[in-house]
């Protein structure tokens, strides 16, 4: 498995309600992955529960109407999109916000303002997990054994 | 693998910091669901790694005295016995350029002071999950490689066992105690390996698979003796032109008796091709005047040349109980004196050359008395 090849065809969903953060986290990404965008929870799901789904959510907390906890609980109440690993990006960093991310199912934390180099750390672990996780489940399935 | 989170043992996490109460809060927070293991500077780290079952994760304060982390980690990578071990580290300062620094170096990641319990926790469960997955599909392919490797050597000696099966059929009608089979095998072996850059025989002979296929087809050359009754094959005088007629006939036999056995298992089988050819037309000779084709020249296939020479010597040398074996010497003068007629020139001019070698081979493959009358009695 040349990790290489495979980061080129996954695809990263970023949701912020701010448009520069946006653009910001998409230049960093799109040499790597492919990039989708939303600006609210809600077109983050429909996104989600799309026909392609993405490999993995960098998702805002703070956000109007459906903020990224309601947005993450969704996520993981569905079989389709529970795998699917959800990196939330945060402007605080308290402890108890983390636990309760944590408790919701959320793979990591990002504190803005973002680090380059973390963000791309942090996106590729959880693309490399996801992805050797699922060639081994799909192993398991052909298997009878998982 | 049974659940993918679930450890037989506790993983080891190794916690590198010089702050005693660092360490201890680390301790407390990790040691419920690892085994935790601690060192107050970087070369206390390096020794702990290296003695005992290695950590399966590093957290790494950065900020030590003596060598710091970024030097610990350092060593770290350059060794093959510790690279892959995922190496997290600790820093108070969060400056983006450092943060490049400790990924350069082969870290997987940071984690900010004063530290947050569910961010740890959450890293190192993550690191570990990965490093998990990654040992494991490592393990299934090299399991895999080595699986390949076995089926191959198994697939190979099917095929000798087959060979050797067949041969020793042949082998228990005859005359011969055996050790002609082994004999001739060597000798071929040695005259293709002498022409295999021999201009006209490059093409045919350059490789090692095809000499390595020759050797072991060789034993097969009179395999087609099962067919020919054994009032003709154990006649010790000479033959009636009626009998030389049906003795010849062990060539078709022993090539049909190999087509016969790939028509059954409805395959041919690339590693009995030479094995047809040789028992085909180990007969011919090169001026046209051999059996059974009558084939002349380049007409006769190289292995079939090459089996003609080697077998031609071994009949000469050998012993049998009702006769002494000829003199080395004088078969290789008789060899000789067939070039050109018997035999492929550039054949037996490869034969002059490594006619020391069949001496050599013949002593050792020599029939004792004692494998000559056990042969008599059966």
């Amino acid at each position: 498995m040349s990790d290489a090849n495979h980061e080129q065809q996954q695809t990263i969903l970023v949701v912020d309600d701010t448009p520069d953060n946006l653009a910001m986290i998409t230049s960093l990404l799109r040499d790597l992955y492919r990039v989708k965008v939303a600006v609210s929870g809600k077109k983050a799901l429909q996104i989600a529960f799309s026909e392609e789904p993405p490999d993995l959510i960098l998702l805002d907390i703070m956000m109007p109407e459906m903020d990224g906890y309601e947005t993450c609980r969704q996520l993981k109440n569905d079989s389709e999109t529970r795998d699917i690993p959800v990196i939330f990006l945060t402007a605080k960093a308290e402890v108890e916000d983390e636990v309760k991310g944590f408790d919701l199912g959320a793979a990591d934390y990002i504190t803005k303002p973002v680090s380059p180099p973390i963000l791309l750390a942090r996106v590729r672990t959880h693309l490399r997990l996801k992805r050797m996780t699922d060639y081994l489940k799909s192993k398991m399935d052909q298997a009878g054994v998982w | 693998m049974a659940e993918a989170g679930t450890y037989i043992e506790k993983p080891t996490v190794l916690v590198v910091d010089d702050t005693p109460d660092n360490l201890s809060l680390m301790s407390g927070l990790l040691k419920d669901q690892y085994k935790v293991k601690i060192a107050n500077n970087g070369e206390r780290a390096l020794k702990v790694v290296m003695t005992g079952t290695p950590p399966d994760i590093i957290l790494l304060d950065i900020m030590m005295p003596v060598m710091d982390g970024y030097e610990t980690c350092r060593h770290l990578k350059e060794n093959p016995e510790t690279r892959d071990i995922p190496v997290i580290f600790l820093t108070a300062k969060a400056e983006v350029e450092d943060e490049m620094k400790g990924f350069e170096l082969g870290a997987v990641d940071y984690i900010t002071k004063p530290i947050s319990p569910p961010i740890v926790l959450a890293r190192v469960h993550t690191h570990l999950q990965l490093k998990r997955v990654r040992d494991y599909l490592k393990d299934q392919n090299e399991f895999l490689e080595n699986e390949v490797q076995k089926r191959t050597q198994e697939v190979v000696a099917v095929q000798e066992v087959t060979i050797l099966a067949m041969a020793s059929l042949a082998e228990t009608r005859d005359n011969d105690t055996g050790n002609h089979i082994r004999r001739t095998q060597f000798y071929i072996r040695a005259l293709a390996e002498k022409l295999r850059n021999h201009e006209r025989f490059r093409h045919l002979l350059n490789d090692d698979k095809t000499i390595d296929l020759l050797f072991k087809s060789a034993p097969l050359h009179d395999i087609g003796k099962v067919g020919i009754p054994d009032a003709i094959l154990l006649k010790p005088g000479r033959f009636t032109p009626e009998e030389f007629k049906i003795m010849k006939s062990h060539t078709t036999l022993g090539r049909d008796a190999i087509l016969a056995a790939e028509r059954r298992l409805g395959l041919e089988l690339p590693f009995l091709a030479y094995a047809k050819e040789i028992a085909y037309t180990h007969q011919e000779k090169w001026d046209g005047t051999g059996y059974p084709e009558g084939l002349s020249g380049d007409d006769i296939p190289i292995s079939g040349r090459l089996m003609a020479v080697a077998d031609v010597y071994d009949a000469l040398i050998c012993r049998r109980i009702y006769k002494e074996g000829m003199p080395h010497e004088k078969a290789v003068g008789i060899i000789l004196e067939s070039k050109g007629s018997h035999f492929d020139p550039d054949i037996v001019d490869a034969f002059m050359e490594v006619a020391g070698e069949f001496k050599e081979i013949a002593k050792r493959f020599e029939d004792t008395d004692h494998d000559l009358e056990k042969h008599a009695k059966q």
